[in-house]
């Protein structure tokens, strides 16, 4: 047969098709189309740092910087990075190159209304392993532990202020310390071009102790430091060990105030357990504390002299002047830090096929007199060979003492649970650091989890003639039901072209699920998994859609099909577009 | 441009409709031509044998099984088929016939309009070869004949694989090719005996020695069944299969086969 009626029968048949017994035999028919085009190692949930909040924060928007930036992706590919709700998804190509020795570096700036904006640098070491993050968000108007505000607004004569202004931080959220500005008579105030603003001005001063972690979580900057600036000079990279900050804003209207005639006088209490990294003992008064400002928008920061340290009114108090407006901190700047990562590795009984669930691991960087100058959250299953590591971990002689970690289940910690693994303090903290985990993994009891399978499929415009589903590979998570305490969620299970096997669940039990997946958002509360078969309608908390659900037993597994949320137009166009 | 249908059903469907393109392929001037009485093999030849007025080979309409001829066939029932065709009494016939449709192709490209942007590239076998055993009965001196029989399966065989020719793009990410993957689609038919009807126009035996005529009508193959695979991307897929099938066991017409047949008759005795 020549080719010309192969092409002849093929072509036929291509016009023939249209016919309405083909419609028929293609009712009900979905194009299903996987979406495994890339690699997503890295997803950051931003939670409201107070775990009496509800809620998270919302409609967030990021900026992505730094020498790897360009790599990233959304999880269609999209070099366009947004965050689904308050989750960002970071994916790269399947053939980029990352180790723990050559990771991808970036920082992210997140920003959601009515909280303050958080600034933090990320490194990917696998890319093919996924990763949650989690980085706590302050909100403006229920701050969460060590943290308070003062507002107020004060009038700004083109002459000056006509008397001293006063203010200062309240002692709440669990506060001992409190921040106070004074604006000294006559000030008056400009804008970054340098032009007097006049007429009521908003004042916003926020203060954050050193004393309790959600407090130092939050920092908008954190305490990393890129690039540290001292009389104009480059210290380079590296960490503070802090005192106390401050964010101090003024506005008037639209305009905002950057700097002042006269520099304002900022007195920040000071904890009593604070260590001078310099002499390895507490800090006491006329110890002077190095004084930094950030540059707006990074994590640079230049040094603006000491602060001065007094008793004032029995509290040790550090005095400094400040001549604009930006974040301070009174902070020691640490050059030191291990020149590797460090890693910490576990051995335990739960063998890596065994570890089913997603524990939290808290690890400390401890000081010599016992109190925490650093703070990592890690999410990750813990099993027998499993391995993380620590990036720039201080390591300044005489502060440092050693790491310490602590296990929780999930997130509990957020909400005060006690640890179920708490390791020794080791010193050096620049040597890779073993943790045997015992027997401490099998006290949760995984006997009664159950096997799951489950399908996710999110549909394209389900009126559409052409019906088309996008098997999503991404990430759900899911917390345990808790009306008490805002948890985070931690990971249920990563997703392969809208599938996935895991063992987290048990019948019966009530979960949160939170969906963010490439446009896909949705928060399901208080989902009980059914002990035998059903199907029912989980209700979105968010944006008040309603998607089926359907459970089915079958032998020993748990079959759950999620495959009717509705992905948003635009991300269904893409990939129509793409065939 | 909007995406058509899906990948895997709609290869389906093109196989699924492949026997009724034969249907459009029909020469109907060249049936009404045969209506008129046998067509000459050859025009020259046929003008010296009307010009010397020849013998009719002589049918003796009321003997037994003392007349028969062989005949090849080309439709789409098969890629070429052989007969040998018996009277058996006055207008009715017996053909005892063997049809080979088997053809495979390979990387065979084409665009398919509203479904993708790009070219598929298709490769697979078509192989529908049976043997039959049709009686026939002419009415009009066996201008016009009713046909009917069982047709023997031999091959039930309707394969293809198809992929994208070109490498994709969503949004700022490239997709090669082999990585979206492949589908492939699978489709038989129920019954290995089946039954066929239809009408045939001209003389199955000619007159003369030579003649042509053209059989219309359909086999009844059974249900029709698919099978779905898929790779890559699209693997899902698979999962369409119990859908399409079901489909098709609500559809009737799927089980017919459309027959045009052109088929070339000897007659030797």
């Amino acid at each position: 047969m020549t080719m010309n009626y192969r092409y002849l029968l093929l072509g036929l048949a291509f016009v023939v098709s249209s016919c309405n017994p083909l419609e028929n035999i293609l009712d009900g028919v979905t194009f299903y189309l996987g979406t495994d085009i890339i690699e997503n190692p890295l997803t950051i949930q931003f939670v409201d740092a107070n775990p009496d909040n509800e809620g998270q924060p919302a409609d967030l928007t990021v900026e992505v910087a730094g020498p790897d930036a360009d790599k990233l992706y959304t999880l269609f590919g999209s070099r366009e990075l947004k965050a689904d709700g308050n989750v960002l998804n970071l994916a790269i190509e399947k053939s980029t190159v990352a180790s723990s020795n050559e990771p991808l570096e970036f920082t992210v700036l997140a920003e959601a209304p009515g909280y303050l904006p958080v600034e933090r640098r990320f490194r990917i070491t696998d890319p093919k392993g996924f990763r949650l993050e989690t980085v706590p968000m302050a909100r403006l108007a229920s701050l969460p532990p060590g943290v308070s505000r003062k507002t107020l607004t004060l009038d700004a004569p083109a002459t000056g202020t006509r008397g001293m202004i006063n203010f200062a931080t309240p002692l709440t959220n669990g506060k001992s310390e409190r921040a106070l500005v004074s604006i000294p008579q006559g000030t008056r105030f400009f804008d970054e071009t340098g032009r007097p603003i006049t007429g009521s001005v908003e004042v916003d001063l926020i203060h954050f102790d050193t004393r309790q972690w959600q407090g130092r979580q939050s920092l908008p900057a954190g305490l990393d430091v890129d690039e540290a600036f001292d009389n104009g000079g480059s210290l380079g990279g590296g960490s503070f060990h802090t005192a106390g900050n401050i964010r101090l804003e003024m506005r008037s209207g639209n305009q905002v105030i950057r700097s002042f005639s006269q520099p304002l006088d900022v007195y920040i209490e000071v904890a009593d357990d604070i260590i001078n990294p310099f002499t390895g003992s507490f800090l006491s008064q006329n110890n002077p504390i190095p004084v930094w400002s950030r540059r707006e928008g990074s994590r640079i920061w230049d040094r603006a002299g000491n602060a001065q340290v007094q008793f004032i009114n029995g509290k040790l108090t550090a005095q400094y002047q400040q001549d604009h407006l930006s974040d301070w901190t009174i902070s020691w700047f640490l050059i030191d830090r291990c020149p590797t990562p460090t890693a910490l590795q576990f051995s335990s009984l739960v063998q890596e096929t065994d570890a089913t669930e997603y524990h939290m691991l808290e690890i400390d960087v401890m000081s010599k007199v016992g109190t925490v100058l650093r703070k990592y959250i890690r999410l990750a299953r813990l099993y027998d060979g499993q391995e993380l590591f620590l990036y720039d971990v201080p390591s300044t002689g005489g502060l440092v003492d050693g790491l310490r970690v602590k296990v929780y289940e999930g997130y509990s910690f957020f909400c005060g649970d006690d640890p179920i693994f708490t390791s020794p303090t080791r010193a050096n903290v620049c040597i890779d650091y073993a943790f045997d985990l015992g027997s401490s993994l099998d006290t949760i009891g995984q006997s009664d989890l159950l096997t799951v399978d489950m399908t996710f499929q999110a549909r394209c415009d389900q009126a559409d003639e052409d019906p088309l589903a996008l098997l999503p590979t991404a990430a759900i998570f899911f917390r345990g039901y808790n009306n008490a305490c805002n948890e985070p969620y931690r990971l249920l299970s990563t997703f392969t072209n809208g599938e996935a096997v895991f063992r987290q669940l048990r019948a019966g039990e009530a979960y949160d699920f939170l969906v963010a997946a490439g446009g896909l958002y949705r928060e399901y509360r208080n989902v009980i998994i059914p002990t035998e078969s059903q199907t029912f309608d989980l209700v979105d908390q968010i944006n008040g859609f309603i998607d089926p659900m359907s459970f089915e037993y079958r032998l020993d597994t748990l079959f759950i099909e999620y495959n009717e949320a509705e992905m948003p137009a635009d991300v269904c166009d893409a990939w129509r577009e793409a065939f | 441009m909007q995406m058509h249908k899906l990948t895997g059903s709609w290869i389906i469907a093109l196989f699924l409709v492949l026997p009724l393109t034969g249907i459009t392929q029909t020469p109907q001037d060249t049936a009404a031509a045969i209506m008129q009485g046998e067509l000459p093999v050859s025009g020259e030849k046929d003008k010296k044998e009307r010009s010397e007025k020849p013998q009719r080979i002589p049918v003796d309409e009321t003997t037994f099984l003392n007349h028969f001829g062989v005949g090849a066939s080309i439709g789409t029932k098969n890629y070429i088929g052989a007969d040998l065709l018996i009277n058996i009494v006055s207008q009715l016939h017996v053909r005892l016939g063997y049809n080979r449709f088997e053809f495979d192709f390979e990387d065979v490209e084409t665009s398919v309009s509203g479904f993708t942007n790009q070219d598929l590239s298709f490769t697979g076998t078509i192989q529908q070869s049976n043997v039959e055993v049709l009686f026939e009965w002419g009415i009009l001196n066996g201008r016009v004949r009713f046909v009917g029989g069982p047709v023997i399966t031999i091959d039930n065989v309707i394969q293809s694989d198809f992929r994208l020719t070109e490498d994709i793009q969503i949004n700022d990410i490239t997709i090669p090719a082999e990585e979206v993957g492949s589908g492939d689609v699978s489709v038989t038919h129920s019954f290995t005996v089946f039954p066929y009807v239809g009408i045939g126009f001209g003389r199955s035996l000619p007159w003369r020695r030579f003649g042509v005529n053209l059989d219309v009508g359909t086999y009844y193959k059974g249900t029709t069944q698919v099978q779905l695979g898929a790779t890559g991307l699209i693997r899902a897929n698979e999962d369409n299969e119990d859908i399409i099938n079901r489909n098709l066991r609500n559809e009737p017409v799927s089980s017919l086969w459309p027959v045009v047949s052109l088929r070339l008759a000897y007659r030797i005795y």
